[in-house]
């Protein structure tokens, strides 16, 4: 990742004397609406001409609030939330007494634990009459019912709109209450990009949590997690850096804030999504100095040797990266050759498989790569948002594996759906909710597993997971019944005539006036 | 029995529409019709001068309070009979406004209170600067059908009466309520009557009324009355009553045709001039004081060289005391 | 004020409304699910982008794990409001979206749901769903997510369809609609409304379920048909019963819950039959039939209870129209002994009283639960400690502490319900009860 952008693609600084981050469509252009190819995206996005469109039509793809902080924040152990919002907001938290709850202890889950959420249950009197009196009383019974060390604020559109005071009611009422108080302002109006949320985020823990480093830990390393990670991989990565005598911070995911407080003190900033991870990486180095590093992420055999080898970098253990890539390679190497075999054998004539994938932007850089040593072509793909804090690594993929098509959406099931059917691709990744889209006649399967899954095979992050998802995949080519008999037997929801248009974008709306 | 008649009347704050829609109301009922005003202003005091000077609690008051809302506990009686109605709102720099007037006037639906008590006429009172979508309700299909505005002829005023105008036209094809007149408040000098009617001619709309200011109308709201109940006698009773009597009889509506930004900031500068020009007129000073002090002379500049020199102070001047 | 101030324990009074994990979604929420219930009809919400999303993370996965179908979940059509609509008004995005859907997606009925944003901005979703009077079918709820709760969404849903979509038509006979099993929401929604319909089918009785019935929309124009409407619910539904009443003369009856068990569903077509004039010879006759039936069947489970665990103390968590059913199925045909029922949804104080007594004096066992009516979660976990239940059926959100801080069998028999997945099951009617001893006894017997 380039750290000295040139000014007027990535607004890099970090501001933490104001109550939010700015949203990525100013931090860095983002954008979620484009179709072509990856290099003419490139190009738009360097001579600064990438604009973001409307469309007329358009399908619910979660909100600033809604993807996914709900259930990402709700995990930090020992923290509450206080949603202020109505009460339809916080319904995707209602799975927080079973998150993780199937990783035995043995996996190093304690036995017991508990995690709590509040609701202001905002109604049409507070739209009216606004509502800070009823936030800090929530604060204040979050306070007497869970003693928690943070109590986050998470606000809505609806307590946006109206102007509510979250700064002001949080001065009034931190000094009653033990906990750190940490507002969040993650409105979905806010923004078309899903990914300020994670800003927010980020913007709120730096701000109120982190705190001035004690000492320096010199062998500890962030790493801040998706929740499309799983529990295998938090432990992979635990036992590959500390074969390399290192210690991993892992946040949010059942964190609990004394990890947050220590995130100053560690000696480097390793992400698994580049721009998941980027403000809070900017952040900690801009105000204690912990460096950090973007490209690459530990997915694939060549991206987790980079990885390690970063990490090593940083923490003065070169030598020991070596060694355990050494090792890991001995182990791998040959299940990874035998995964290659395979694939090729399953098209006539060794022709490369055609999988098409629906990527965030952190597994767009890491997949690409990573399915090109599986022996995997990816002449398209599709990504939930793009912005220009990839820039440069998004140039370093195309020249590694070459031009491709790129779709930029987030979850639009009609697009998504049209472009499987043109592009036509051997095997299609659907993230979860894909509508209908997995209805084929040729491969379908999934992204990622659930974040509570404890098995090995749901493993994707450094070498045992890219085996274990290269496994995964070729598993997925051999039967079809699902999808096929679906399509056959059920009704598809879109007009045909729709399938007949070139562009998946056909209800782009050119009448709007373009913004940036 | 002639159909309910929905009448808005739209002011910007300050210019005077509560004071007119009451005295509207008033007039109205001694006509024999059965009167309903609904204020749609946060400050909740657009039927005061029906229920000598005192507030009446809000809708939206109801609301907060929880408990199930009942007719009696909204809708007060005032003057001759004329049934008051409060929106409410919320405090200053909190809430939304615009949002309760929407939750006020679906209260009102919902209680189907003009099914209970089958007003005549219902008048609208709404705050004229209509700075979002709630504010726009009455104008709306199924709540008014025609809207008068309260205008000086001040250019904020006229700015706001510009503003109600584009919103006018924006609901006009989906059923929303249409333009009836300005009623052109405190328009006592020619020079105010000639601004206004030159805004009338350039959004193609029509004058309803002049409404003089008059000191009777501040003597009555100091005893919490309007003018047809504190004065009736007076001149003033009487033009509310003709306005009353024509806002009855009209029947026509259109869509204004508003100016937009830079055609507004022309029109006001060209009349910025004029005013220049018409102010130091003797015989325009001399109008003008006649408002505040009937029968005084007006101290008119004199040139330089006619003045009195100053240089003499004796004993202090008593200064006369006005009367009326 | 010091860190010292004791912190006010009053937000009960204050704040009711303020509570940890309450059991349901917001009203656009509500009427959202409901949409999608009926095959044919298209949501379109105005809204922000999040709202859809949001309903199929913690409201059709909180329901067994159910996908949203071909037009839930990121398939919804959707505003996607952001900063510059607030500002400058939605109407334009969503005349272009309904347009755009109406060209793309299959439907017959298009449903325009709106939400907090445009509510709070004041935008005329009226005045844009009338232009495309002609065009196609459209209707719209105007709710918003402030409004209130799933069921109110669910009331408002019924209640657009009725004010906007309905034409009085003549009679049927025989015929009958169900109201008050709320999609999605009554986890075992479809099961129970499908049994209700072969029930009553076999007493020659039509019965429109509205909901997973194939021509969907032709089902709910075919409302104004019913003889009669029935309200599986204590509160559920009356809303929409009452307006069926008043615009098309509906006469209806109502029902604590959907029918669990032979006693129960006895009781229920033999009310059925009396308000409807069927002879009682005809209706006995099924009545016989069934309870032959299910008893002996019955006979399979006796061991199990027996020497599994016979009488236990239990517990109960869940809204009322799922708890009602179970506690008296449980209590009054295996001997199961009620100790404490915690209703989460929030009824109204009028059907209050209803539940108290159908709880109390419906209970053949000496002993009388305690009734709670509590939403929110952390003090439904209080309220169950220093008890002697002995098993428990609640929500997934029991699930946990009923294993590690209470030590009790359990089962998910209501919203949310993210540990089981739900299709057709349910423990409606006759062998409603059979399956629910079947997956409940499974939870602490064997081998025997």
């Amino acid at each position: 990742m380039t750290k000295d952008q040139t000014p007027h693609l990535v607004n890099a600084e970090i501001h933490l004397g104001d109550a939010t981050c700015p949203n990525r469509e100013e931090r860095a252009h983002g954008i979620n609406v484009y179709y072509g190819k990856a290099s003419e995206l490139l190009r738009d996005a360097r001579s600064g001409n990438l604009k973001q469109v409307d469309r007329k039509f358009q399908q619910t793809s979660g909100c600033t609030l809604n993807f996914y902080l709900t259930v990402r924040v709700n995990t930090i152990r020992d923290a509450a939330i206080v949603y202020h919002a109505p009460v339809g907001c916080s319904c995707p938290s209602l799975g927080y007494r079973e998150l993780f709850q199937h990783i035995p202890t043995s996996m190093g889950m304690p036995e017991n634990y508990d995690l709590h959420w509040l609701t202001t249950s905002m109604n049409e009197k507070d739209m009216v009459y606004g509502s800070t009196d009823k936030l800090k009383a929530t604060v204040l019974e979050a306070q007497r019912r869970y003693d928690p060390k943070a109590i986050f604020i998470l606000t809505s559109c609806a307590s946006g709109i109206i102007g509510e005071d979250i700064e002001g009611a949080v001065n009034e009422i931190q000094p009653q209450v033990r906990a750190r108080i940490v507002p969040i302002h993650c409105e979905g109006i806010r923004s078309r990009l899903v990914q300020t949320g994670y800003d927010a985020f980020w913007h709120a823990v730096l701000k109120y949590l982190v705190k001035k480093p004690q000492k320096k830990q010199k062998d500890l390393v962030n790493v801040a997690s998706m929740l499309s990670y799983t529990w295998q991989d938090r432990l992979e990565i635990k036992r590959l850096l500390g074969k390399m005598g290192l210690r991993v911070n892992y946040v949010p995911e059942f964190a609990s804030v004394e990890q947050f407080e220590q995130l100053s003190e560690a000696a480097v900033t390793a992400p698994l999504c580049p721009t998941y991870t980027d403000y809070l990486s900017r952040g900690l180095e801009q105000e204690y100095g912990v460096p950090f590093f973007m490209y690459p992420s530990p997915m694939g055999f060549s991206g987790t040797d980079g990885w390690l080898r970063e990490i090593g970098k940083y923490t003065g253990k070169e030598k020991e990266a070596e060694a355990v890539i050494a090792e890991e390679h001995r182990k791998w190497d040959p299940k990874l050759k035998a995964i290659q075999e395979e694939f090729l054998h399953i098209k006539p004539n060794g022709e490369k498989v055609e999988v098409l994938g629906a990527l965030g932007q952190g597994r767009l850089l890491a997949q690409v790569p990573y399915f090109d040593e599986l022996g995997v072509k990816s002449s398209a793909a599709m990504c939930q948002d793009y912005d220009n804090l990839i820039i440069d690594e998004l140039e370093k993929v195309i020249q590694q594996v070459g031009d491709f098509d790129i779709l930029v959406n987030t979850f639009q099931a009609a697009e998504q759906t049209h472009i499987n059917r043109i592009l036509d691709p051997d095997m299609t990744l659907t993230c979860p909710f894909q509508g209908s889209a997995y209805k084929r006649l040729k491969g379908v399967t999934r992204v990622h597993a659930l974040r509570g899954d404890p098995n090995l095979w749901a493993q994707q992050s450094a070498y045992a997971g890219a085996v274990a998802y290269g496994n995964f995949l070729l598993q997925a080519f051999k039967s079809k019944s699902l999808q096929q008999t679906m399509k056959e037997k059920t009704a598809d929801n879109y007009k045909a005539w729709y399938f007949e248009q070139d562009n998946p974008l056909y209800f782009r709306d050119n009448d709007e006036p373009v913004v940036s | 029995m002639a159909k309910q008649r929905n009448i808005a009347i739209y002011g910007k704050g300050g210019i005077g529409k509560s004071t007119t829609s009451s005295n509207i109301s008033a007039a109205l009922s001694e006509l024999g019709l059965k009167v309903m005003q609904i204020g749609c202003d946060p400050k909740s005091d657009s039927t005061n001068t029906l229920r000598g000077g005192r507030f009446i609690p809000t809708v939206l008051d109801s609301l907060r309070s929880g408990k199930r809302v009942e007719t009696s506990d909204i809708i007060h009686e005032g003057f001759n009979g004329v049934l008051c109605v409060e929106a409410g709102g919320p405090e200053p720099g909190v809430g939304c406004a615009g949002r309760g007037i929407i939750t006020a006037i679906e209260l009102l639906r919902q209680r189907k209170v003009f099914e209970e008590f089958k007003p005549d006429v219902v008048i609208y009172d709404v705050l004229g600067d209509v700075v979002c979508g709630g504010f726009g309700i009455p104008i709306r299909e199924g709540v008014a059908e025609q809207v008068y505005t309260v205008s000086s002829s001040d250019f904020m005023a006229i700015y706001a009466a510009n503003n109600l105008f584009k919103g006018i036209k924006k609901y006009a094809n989906s059923g929303g309520a249409l333009f009836s007149g300005i009623i052109a408040n405190s328009t006592n000098l020619p020079i105010q009557r000639e601004i206004i009617e030159d805004f009338a001619a350039s959004t193609k709309t029509t004058i309803a009324e002049y409404v003089p200011r008059s000191l009777t109308v501040t003597k009555s709201e100091l005893q919490g009355k309007t003018v047809i109940e504190g004065a009736p006698e007076s001149e003033q009773a009487d033009v509310y009553r003709v306005l009353a009597k024509k806002i009855l009889s009209n029947q026509d509506r259109y869509v204004p045709a508003p100016l937009d930004t830079d055609q507004l900031k022309d029109w006001a500068e060209s009349w910025s001039d004029k005013l220049l020009e018409v102010r130091d007129s003797p015989s325009h000073v001399k109008c003008e004081l006649e408002c505040i002090v009937p029968g005084a002379e007006p101290i008119v500049a004199k040139p330089r060289s006619q003045r009195i020199p100053v240089a003499k102070v004796t004993a202090p001047r008593k200064t006369a005391k006005a009367k009326g | 004020m010091t860190e010292a101030e004791p912190v006010p324990q009053d937000i009960e009074i204050r704040y009711p409304e303020v509570v940890e994990a309450p059991r349901w979604t917001c009203s656009l929420g509500g009427a959202y699910i409901t949409s999608t219930g009926v095959y044919g009809v298209v949501p379109i919400l105005h809204a922000g982008a999040g709202c859809g999303i949001a309903q199929l993370l913690g409201v059709y996965y909180a329901a067994g794990e159910n996908a949203a179908g071909g037009q839930g979940g990121t398939s919804t059509p959707c505003s996607c409001l952001i900063e510059k609509h607030v500002i400058f008004g939605g109407e334009d995005k969503l005349r272009k979206l309904i347009d755009s859907t109406i060209q793309l997606m299959e439907g017959e009925l298009y449903v325009v749901i709106s939400g907090c944003v445009p509510a709070l901005i004041g935008d005329d979703v009226e005045s844009v769903v009338r232009e495309f009077k002609g065009k196609a079918d459209v209707i719209f709820v105007n709710t918003a997510g402030f409004k209130g709760n799933t069921f109110d969404g669910y009331e408002e849903f019924l209640g657009a369809v009725i004010d906007q979509y309905l034409e009085p038509r003549k009679k049927k006979k025989k015929v009958v609609n169900i109201l008050g099993v709320v999609p999605f929401q009554h986890v075992f929604w479809k099961g129970d409304l499908n049994i209700a319909k072969n029930l009553l089918a076999k007493i020659g009785v039509e019965a429109n379920i509205i909901f997973t019935q194939f021509e969907g929309v032709k089902k709910l124009k075919e409302i104004p048909e019913a003889e009669l409407n029935i309200v599986l619910s204590t509160w559920n539904g009356h809303k929409a019963a009452g307006k069926l009443k008043e615009k098309f003369d509906q006469d209806y009856l109502t029902f604590p819950s959907p029918p669990i068990g032979p006693k129960q569903t006895s009781e229920f077509l033999r009310s059925v039959a009396k308000k409807l004039k069927i002879s009682k010879k005809e209706v006995e006759r099924v009545i016989e039939e069934e309870e032959r039936h299910v008893y002996r069947f019955t006979e399979y489970l006796t061991d199990a209870i027996i020497i599994g665990l016979p009488h236990p103390y239990a517990a109960f968590v869940g809204d009322a129209n799922t708890v009602i059913g179970i506690t008296k199925y449980l209590a009054n045909e295996v001997g199961y002994l009620p100790e404490v029922v915690q209703i989460t949804d929030e009824p109204p104080e009028e059907a209050r009283e209803w539940i108290r007594r159908e709880l109390t004096e419906n209970i053949e066992s000496a002993i009388k639960p305690d009734i709670i009516f509590e939403k929110d979660t952390f003090r439904i976990r209080e309220n169950l400690r220093n008890r002697s239940f002995q098993v428990m059926l609640g929500t997934s959100l029991e699930k946990w502490p009923a294993a590690k801080e209470f030590g009790v069998a359990f089962l998910s028999v209501a919203f949310p319900m993210y540990d089981r997945v739900i299709v057709d099951r349910n423990y409606a009617g006759y062998r409603g009860g059979v399956a629910l001893l079947e997956d409940l006894l499974a939870k602490y017997v064997g081998p025997l």
